[in-house]
């Protein structure tokens, strides 16, 4: 495998990856109830309309799965689709600072900025068979 | 309110926001750190009950975590473990630190704040959530 500029990955590969982790998470948050979860201080996990969802051992485990409710994750998965689209659709030229080598820069700085961010998003996942070893920061 | 002061804001509210998760999922991987037994460790999976409660969380040594009931929350759930939380975590915080760093870097510092507020809008029905702050 030749080496590959962190700064510049093949930007539909690392994409790719970043939108089928989203695909995942929004295909499950969507699937179970909409949040806001509630723990209410005890080891359950409640939703409006389910009632008691979780019967938890622990309190701990139940605040966790109350602040990743299904509201949390969406969250992720927009933010996560903004970074693949970034990523696949560099800013026309001239939108950051003119048409200048000033503007070109600024253009070239935001895009190295948006593919470092979807590295350091990927490596969430870098235990997963499609994450590339060389996307490792 | 100037550029890098509303980055700072950003930045503070942010930090909360994940200082609170960090804690929560550190708490749980805490419960039973001497004895492996007790409480689901690492990352999480979904199995069905072999009883009448449904589905429930267990990880990978087989440890029983609790009743959840149904596949979706099961499924949502394992998928949010804290084991991946913190690594979302981790992510979030070298967003934020890199944010910081490039202050008047070309293209840099504006792609990484329009990043930030896209992330920021996860939790825009927190009371510190401010309005302006959305992309």
């Amino acid at each position: 495998m030749g080496s590959v500029d962190i700064l510049d990955p093949p930007a539909d590969d690392i994409a790719a990856f970043i939108t089928a982790r989203a695909d995942e998470l929004e295909a499950a948050a969507k699937a179970a109830t909409p949040g806001p979860w509630t723990s209410g201080g005890g080891p359950y996990v409640g939703a409006k309309g389910h009632g008691i969802i979780v019967q938890a051992r622990y309190v701990e485990d139940a605040t966790h799965i109350t602040l990743n409710d299904p509201d949390c994750a969406l969250g992720l998965v927009r933010f996560m689709r903004a970074i693949a689209d970034a990523v696949s659709e560099p800013a026309p030229a001239g939108v950051l600072g003119g048409h200048d080598d000033y503007g070109r820069g600024c253009a070239d700085g935001a895009m190295s900025a948006t593919r470092a961010a979807a590295l350091w998003l990927a490596e969430i996942w870098d235990s997963h068979p499609d994450f590339k070893a060389a996307w490792k920061p | 309110m100037t550029a890098d002061s509303e980055a700072l804001a950003l930045e503070r509210f942010m930090t909360a926001r994940l200082d609170e998760a960090e804690a929560a999922a550190k708490a749980v991987l805490a419960i039973g750190e001497d004895d492996p037994r007790v409480g689901v460790h690492g990352q999480w999976n979904a199995y069905i009950e072999g009883g009448d409660d449904g589905w429930a969380i267990e990880d990978a040594a087989g440890n029983g975590g609790f009743i959840v009931g149904e596949h979706a929350f099961a499924a949502h759930i394992a998928l949010n473990d804290p084991v991946t939380a913190l690594r979302s975590i981790a992510a979030d915080r070298r967003l934020l630190a890199e944010l910081a760093r490039c202050e008047g870097d070309p293209g840099w510092d504006s792609a990484l704040m329009l990043a930030a507020r896209c992330r920021a809008t996860a939790w825009d029905t927190h009371p510190d959530y401010l309005d302006r702050w959305k992309p």
